[in-house]
């Protein structure tokens, strides 16, 4: 009975054991599997927790005494921040001491003690509180576009607009085939005076002024007189840099005279005096022109306009053709004016007026040609076909755009003066160059004028009594708000040649294109075809012919709808005299474009000082070689606060236990 | 007892045997293998998941940003050209919505834009989505600008969002609606930069007297310093700040106004606001903005001034109506009623 007690209370005891144990075993083994995943899931919620809470709560919700005393002290800017934006505001400008203790400041108190926490943007770590150990660790991330080291959350923009610039720009003054002077005998003289006037803009500074000179003349003729302003500056032929017409028999002459110092801000007049030609035609070729670089201060109109009536008077130089004997030499006197009608052009009206003084009523005797029809005499002309043209009873001939007269008067008055209305001319005007020819009596190479000959013109005392050509027109509205009008200059270059090419590009900092002109300069003339087009060498867009007898202006008009105004572009021009004279290597394109005054918006900055600079700055390369900033209003519109899509950075809060 | 030992026994060895198949189950449930794979697919919905819910919340800031900026370049638009909007581009909600999304304006880039349009965020999100090995692909639904106060203007983006995992153990297919924020403060109000020729800007700021223009019903001083700050205040029977880049004057329930006050008139341009040649001085018309400018010559309402400030502040007593029912008049919402004197 004893025996069999202890047995079983054996067998009890080691079942109750391998009971406890199976318990033990069991317990053991859902506590393995169970507990880790409890500690990682609390991580879990308390790295959740920590970002939900950081990009909730904002700075201006935490009442603490430090946070007040940051926004006191200008630290913290915008109080709207979340706490992650505020951290990621230092972290971005890089004030990691002041990202690590803000962040502590926030955080501790909140987290417990047995918890590790730390918190990165972008991997760099902002603060940490390293203990306990991390025996598990759990993390929790976010993205957030707007943020990234080095550049502002929210910063700042600034525009600029120059309020006085200096700008470099040129001005060209051109004079038109004109004259004549006739010397036909060695003991009887006739010569030309031209009289010019022009203005300058008042406070420009002069840096070069330079008188090219295109003259018809004979080689002797000493005497001839350039006068600047009535007496500031008077040059002789002596004076001339003739690069053309030293070679015996030369009747054509090229040349250049430096003028610096001759040209006035304000009205300016130029006279030729003593233009001669021994036997022949003395007169002005294409190419002569008074060419001015100078510098003008200019206070930037910013009050927007738009233009879109245009209306410009032409002038005619003063011609006085005189003969001194009273036989054989003769006066006449003729004119070329050219002005342009941009393409665009609706409405378009032009007047015409052209005044003569001591005009002489030559009467015609007999016919031109004889019974066996020979010319009878010089008097009778012929065209380039050797057709019967015109004879001396011509006194007055005008041209537009034609080799047919537009009026032909052979019964003048002493003074006449010749209208043409609009309605008249309308006819006969185009797109383009146009140009109109005066002839008093003459006509080619000959004249038959009495003692004097003279078109009037007097733009600045008698404006509306003098020669002109008044060219109305309406355009789409333009509007060069804000815009600094600058002429540049290339020269064609390389050697004289029959037909010679140019090419150019607006620069880059060009807004919009003006007006482009080719200078033509020729020591003899014909009759020219002038070609341009962008980007295609040789130019194929014919866009002048001359189509009548000394034809050729020295300024032809570029349409801009053959140009193009970006600066990887090439304009080409080409020039071809067809009678087989040389367009000179000193013709030139003068191209006139507008520049922005002003820049916009650019990029964000920290600080609106820096804003500015970077405004200036832009300003500046705006504006570009050609102007001068003087004075700028920057920043009066600055924008503040303005956010970036920078980064995303991605935030991560780590916890640890 | 001989059988009770044995059965013992045999209930010590069956409950040996299920433990010892329970210990195998649970053993064989936790392989490493099971685990890894559980875990994984767990992971990566979480982590599609969790991209989801990023990119949700991120896309609110985004579309603030790219706003914000839209707002700005039109305000450069119209201080370059000195245009409205409508006038020589697409009408202010395409041209807003082509902002916000490529950064152009009628195909002008603008560098406000650049890198700043909602383009380049998805494209930011793509990538981001690219190294967490999930494909996102994207399309607009919708793209709304709106106003439903007058101090803010909201987009509304409604956005369907295709995530994969490149593994293919998990694909999300949903659509996101987002609303973008901008405050108008502080942004230039169209109205004065336009009729200006942009010599004088004015910006947007609320009013610190809203309610306190007149103070013991007699002190209207406040009224003259609102007038003067060049304040807004909102009321239904102005346009709203969107309808300002346009030159639509007409009413919005999210209307605001401000004053013409001494600072600004003379730089206001005939043509562009008034009726007739220049003037040095006020016209004889309510001050109010948008009444002010008006190119009708004879306004069929009076003109008061106000006891007490100066003559230029003349404002007209037009009704006001909020939300098409509650009307009052404009001498009653500035709260001068009693001090009024018709010119």
């Amino acid at each position: 009975m004893t025996i069999r007690r202890k047995k079983k209370a054996v067998f009890f005891t080691i079942d109750a054991l391998i009971g406890a144990l199976i318990i033990l075993t069991g317990v053991s083994l859902i506590s393995n599997y169970h507990v880790s995943d409890k500690v990682v899931l609390n991580l879990n919620y308390l790295a959740e927790d920590m970002m939900i809470v950081f990009n909730t709560i904002r700075v201006g919700e935490l009442n603490t005494t430090y946070i007040n005393g940051l926004i006191a002290s200008g630290e913290i800017t915008h109080e709207n921040n979340t706490i992650l934006e505020q951290i990621g505001e230092f972290w971005s400008a890089e004030k990691e001491s002041l990202a690590m203790n803000f962040t502590k400041n926030v955080t501790e108190g909140l987290i417990p003690v047995n918890f590790g926490y730390g918190i990165y943007f972008d991997g760099d770590r902002v603060y940490g509180r390293e203990s306990p150990p991390k025996n598990f660790l759990v993390s929790a991330k976010k993205m957030m576009s707007g943020l990234q080291k080095k550049k502002p959350l929210k910063g700042y923009v600034s525009s600029a607009k120059a309020t006085t610039v200096v700008k470099n720009t040129s001005f060209i003054v051109p004079f038109s085939q004109e004259g004549s002077g006739f010397d036909d005998w060695w003991w009887e003289s006739g010569s030309v005076r031209i009289f010019k006037q022009f203005e300058m803009p008042e406070y420009s500074v002069i840096h070069n002024a330079t008188f090219r000179i295109a003259v018809h003349a004979q080689q002797t003729n000493n005497d001839i007189m350039f006068n600047f302003n009535n007496g500031l500056c008077v040059f002789t032929r002596q004076d001339i840099t003739l690069r053309l017409g030293t070679v015996a028999g030369d009747t054509g002459h090229y040349g250049y005279l430096n003028v610096n110092g001759c040209i006035l801000n304000g009205t300016n007049n130029i006279t030729f005096t003593n233009l001669e030609n021994d036997g022949y035609n003395a007169h002005l070729h294409p190419g002569t022109l008074l060419e001015i670089e100078y510098e003008l201060p200019e206070v930037i109109d910013y009050s927007y306009s738009e233009t879109s009536k245009f209306s410009t008077r032409y002038y005619f130089d003063d011609i006085q053709s005189t003969r001194d004997g009273w036989y054989f030499p003769r006066s006449g006197a003729f004119q070329l004016l050219a002005f342009h009608v941009p393409n665009q052009a609706t409405d378009l009206r032009v007047g015409v007026r052209i005044v003569g003084n001591s005009i002489r009523d030559y009467v015609q005797v007999g016919n031109c040609r004889s019974w066996s029809g020979g010319l009878y005499i010089a008097r009778c002309f012929v065209d380039w076909d050797g057709n019967d043209r015109r004879n001396e009873n011509s006194d007055f001939i005008l041209f537009i755009n034609n080799d047919q007269p537009v009026i032909i008067d052979g019964s003048p008055a002493a003074n006449p003066a010749y209208t043409l209305t609009p309605a008249q001319t309308a006819p006969f005007l185009k797109n383009g160059t146009n140009t109109v020819i005066a002839y008093f009596n003459s006509y080619g190479d000959y004249s038959w004028g009495d003692a004097l000959t003279r078109i009037y013109s007097d733009p600045m005392a008698d404006p509306d009594g003098s020669s002109f050509v008044e060219v109305n027109y309406t355009l789409p509205p333009v509007s060069h708000y804000g815009q600094i009008e600058i002429t540049q200059s290339k020269e064609f270059g390389g050697i004289d040649e029959v037909q010679k090419k140019v090419n150019f590009s607006f620069p880059s900092q060009a807004e919009s294109i003006g007006d482009v002109f080719v200078n033509i300069a020729q020591q003899y003339s014909n009759n020219i075809r002038v070609r341009s087009e962008a980007d295609t060498d040789p130019p194929t867009d014919t866009i002048f012919n001359s189509v009548a007898a000394r034809d050729v202006p020295t300024k032809v008009f570029i349409p801009n709808s053959t140009l193009a105004i970006s600066y990887l572009s090439n304009n080409f021009i080409d020039a071809r005299d067809n009678g087989g004279n040389f367009i000179l290597r000193e013709s030139s394109v003068d191209y006139t474009f507008y520049v922005k005054s002003f820049v916009g918006y650019g990029n964000v900055f920290s600080t609106s000082e820096e804003a500015g600079t970077d405004a200036l700055l832009r300003l500046n390369n705006t504006l570009g070689p050609f102007i001068s900033l003087q004075s700028a209003e920057i920043g009066s519109n600055n924008v503040t606060d303005v956010p970036s899509m920078w980064g995303p950075a991605i935030i991560e809060v780590r916890a640890w236990h | 007892m001989a059988l009770n030992s044995k059965k013992g026994i045999f209930y010590t060895i069956i409950s040996i045997s299920l433990m010892g198949l329970i210990i195998y189950a649970f053993s064989i449930g936790f392989t490493p293998k099971m685990q890894q794979k559980s875990y994984a697919a767990s992971s990566v919905v979480n982590a599609m998941d969790n991209f989801y819910e990023d990119i949700t919340k991120d896309m609110e800031r985004a579309a603030h940003i790219c706003a914000f900026r839209a707002i700005l370049s039109l305000e450069q638009y119209i201080f370059e050209s000195g245009k409205y909007v409508g006038e020589e581009t697409p009408a202010i909600e395409e041209s807003f919505e082509e902002l916000f999304m490529n950064g152009t304006l009628d195909g002008t880039p603008y560098f406000l834009m650049e890198n700043n349009t909602f383009q380049n965020w998805t494209q930011k999100m793509i990538s981001q989505a690219n190294d967490l090995y999930i494909v996102m692909n994207y399309s607009i639904i919708d793209f709304q600008l709106y106003q439903d106060d007058p101090w803010s203007i909201k987009t509304n983006i409604n956005l369907s969002i295709d995530l994969k995992d490149r593994l293919g153990v998990a694909r999300f297919d949903r659509k996101i609606f987002v609303t973008g924020v901008v405050d108008i403060d502080d942004f230039d109000d169209p109205f004065y930069t336009i009729k200006t020729s942009q010599d004088y800007i004015v910006k947007f700021r609320r009013t610190p007297y809203r309610a306190q223009f007149v103070l013991n019903g007699t002190n209207a001083t406040n009224l003259e310093l609102h007038a003067n700050g060049s304040y807004y205040v909102a009321s239904p029977s102005a346009p709203s700040f969107l309808q300002r880049f346009e030159n639509d004057l007409t009413a919005s329930d999210n209307g605001i106004e401000s004053l013409i006050n001494p600072k600004v008139q003379p730089y206001l341009v005939v043509g562009r606001c008034g009726y007739s040649t220049p003037k040095t001085n006020f016209y004889n018309r309510s001050i109010v903005d948008y009444i002010y400018c008006t190119s009708q010559n004879n306004l069929s309402y009076k003109n008061y001034t106000v006891t007490g400030l100066p003559s230029w502040l003349i404002i007209d007593n037009r009704s006001i109506i909020y939300n098409s029912t509650y009307n009052i008049s404009r001498h009653e919402f500035y709260g001068i009623t009693n001090l009024t004197i018709e010119n």
